[in-house]
């Protein structure tokens, strides 16, 4: 009988690696290193600065991240305990043959940093890493914590609105819309509220970056609550942090000041909005839609406070710490 | 202690529905159901650490389904049977792990269904569906009810203490027009009809189990749901110092929810 910690390997396996995308990422990459096409890969996995990537091209992109995303979730894994830290043979070979290759490695080291794929190589290199990932693993008290965060990811990771916002933030157009349309939206409460129940009419881009921003907001509460309750496990919190740390870290532009541009304009939206006396509620009475609204902008300013609480960098320091050997693990390089 | 079940597999009804499982035979099944504005696991706050480490729970695999709480109760209700009829059914290997080694649909000896506010008028419709269809393991299946909103709902509280933050501004800026809170109005037609049916399951005499609840847990500072009867439900047991969101979180001081939840088991 397989134990309960193969069983999660199995689930995880299934769920990210063998996903269509990540097989995918996995098949042109091997493909690659195999005939020795190191340019070719190179080219691929290259900084869009240096040529901006096509259609095609961002495909591929989009597999290999789905693959690395996959590794991504082994190593949270292991520091949180729910499976081994060593991991059946040919899996390992193939995390060293993928992430040990120099043009990948450029493109989750140099290109868009990325601090979990690292983790994950040097504890299948590195004997005293897999100690030190274990020691991690055995000071967490709820392994819950686990759950909650892959509940967390799911809603990020599988959410369309919140695909469409986010791809707003990271400056992409999409039918002649960005950003900054966005931010127009915010500043005309009855066009926003027109835009967050289309699904048709030429409003749906815009709807669904708008009701992605909303959705965002509650992940952005849902975060701090599950840092707060893994703070006493510092290298777990910050592995948490550290999934989505394109957006926190990597992104390279100021994710913080337009997400609290978008915040700002979005409480100021809120505040402009008249709660009308016959609503969906039939009726309300005139103290009861001013404490909705009071509810309203509290909910706003604190998703301000949320957002400067998660994007510290406070959160980025123990897992590079248990990386490098450096901080609380010197003793043990 | 060593953790006695698999981290959470993702299943392909409702809304981030997660199940959870027991190594070897299982006998049991605890499906939990969140409510309005809840979430198929955050809801039940503190309620997985306690029971996947407990031995009593060791035979035990649990389901926390999730789904759009803003629909039509009606429409939620639907969707709930249906994935109780996948994972009690035939099909119900094809939603496990295959490491698990499962090669036949677990026969579980018991089902308790735990349920939140809405989710308690999701999960006694959907019991009452599944009734017309004679679902086989009706039999075996018991529910609990936390702050049911099976009388119906206070609907300013339940916007100010139920919503996540971005839905209290998103339903401010829509004026609210919610479709299920039609549904959570005392007396509005889903509530009636709800009782109706249920009252005439227990005029026939049968099927008492999924027509009166085995437990009913109110909080004492409940001001969300209105706390009243529903048809021969057993008196409620009063969770002292609690709200109505607190009242299904288990903590290190508030073990009934756990204690409770054993008991139906």
């Amino acid at each position: 009988m397989a134990s309960i910690r193969e069983v999660n390997l199995d689930i995880l396996l299934t769920r990210h690696r063998m996903s269509k995308q990540a097989e995918n990422g996995y098949r042109i990459l091997h493909g690659l290193i195999l005939t020795g096409r190191e340019e070719e890969r190179a080219w691929l996995l290259r900084h869009h600065d240096q040529k901006a990537v096509g259609i095609r091209e961002s495909y591929l992109r989009d597999d290999i991240d789905q693959l690395i995303d996959s590794y991504c979730w082994l190593m949270i894994a292991m520091l949180a305990g729910r499976i081994s830290t060593r991991l059946p043979p040919p899996l390992e070979w193939e995390i060293v043959e993928i992430l040990g290759d120099t043009a990948v490695q450029d493109f989750y080291k140099k290109h868009y940093p990325l601090v979990l794929p690292q983790a994950l190589l040097t504890a299948v290199r590195d004997p005293n890493m897999r100690k030190r990932v274990e020691i991690v693993a055995r000071q967490v008290k709820n392994p819950n914590v686990f759950q909650r965060f892959r509940a967390l990811d799911r809603k990020i990771e599988e959410d369309q609105d919140i695909e469409m916002f986010l791809s707003f933030m990271d400056d992409f157009w999409v039918r002649r819309q960005g950003f900054p349309d966005l931010v127009e939206l915010l500043n005309n409460p009855e066009e926003l509220a027109a835009c967050l129940v289309a699904q048709s009419g030429g409003k749906e881009v815009l709807g669904m970056a708008a009701r992605g921003l909303l959705k965002y907001v509650d992940i952005m509460a849902e975060y701090r609550e599950l840092l707060e309750d893994a703070e006493a496990n510092p290298v777990l919190a910050s592995a948490f942090w550290h999934k989505q740390g394109y957006w926190f870290d990597a992104i390279g532009h100021d994710f913080h000041g337009q997400l609290f541009h978008l915040l700002i304009n979005l409480k100021h939206a809120v505040r402009r909005t008249f709660v009308k006396p016959v609503n969906g509620l039939k009726k309300a009475t005139d103290r009861e839609r001013a404490e909705l609204k009071r509810e309203a902008v509290k909910a706003a300013n604190e998703s301000i406070e949320n957002v400067d609480f998660i994007l510290q960098r406070k959160w980025y320091t123990p897992l590079t710490q248990l990386l490098n050997g450096t901080g609380p693990w010197s003793m043990d390089k | 202690m060593a953790a006695m079940h698999t981290i959470g597999l993702e299943l392909p009804i409702g809304h981030g529905t997660v199940a959870t499982f027991c190594q070897g035979v299982p006998e049991k099944l605890v499906v939990f159901v969140h409510g309005f504005g809840g979430s198929a696991q955050g809801t039940w706050k503190g309620f997985p650490e306690r029971l996947e480490q407990d031995p009593a729970f060791k035979r035990t695999d649990f389901i926390y389904f999730g789904y759009k709480s803003r629909r039509q109760a009606q429409v939620s209700a639907q969707e709930f049977l249906e994935l109780l009829m996948a994972v009690l059914g035939r099909r119900a290997t094809s939603f496990t792990p295959s490491s698990l080694g499962r090669k036949s649909p677990p026969a579980y000896k018991k089902i308790v269904l735990v349920s939140h506010s809405l989710g308690a008028l999701i999960t006694r419709r959907a019991l009452l569906m599944a009734r017309q269809l004679n679902a086989p393991w009706l039999g075996r299946t018991r529910f609990l009810l936390f702050a049911p909103a099976h009388r119906g709902c206070n609907l300013i509280p339940l916007l100010t203490t139920c919503l996540p933050g971005a839905w209290k501004i998103g339903s401010l800026l829509i004026q609210f027009a919610i479709p299920v809170l039609q549904d959570l109005t005392p007396d509005s037609t889903a509530l009636n009809d709800l009782e109706r049916d249920t009252q005439a399951v227990i005029d026939a005499h049968a099927d008492h189990n999924i027509s009166i609840a085995s437990e009913i847990i109110w909080a004492e500072r409940e001001t969300v749901v209105i706390a009243g009867n529903f048809c021969l439900d057993p008196l409620p047991i009063l969770a002292y110092d609690q709200g109505h969101m607190s009242v299904c979180k288990p903590n290190a001081d508030y073990l009934l929810p756990v204690d409770h939840v054993k008991e139906a088991l």
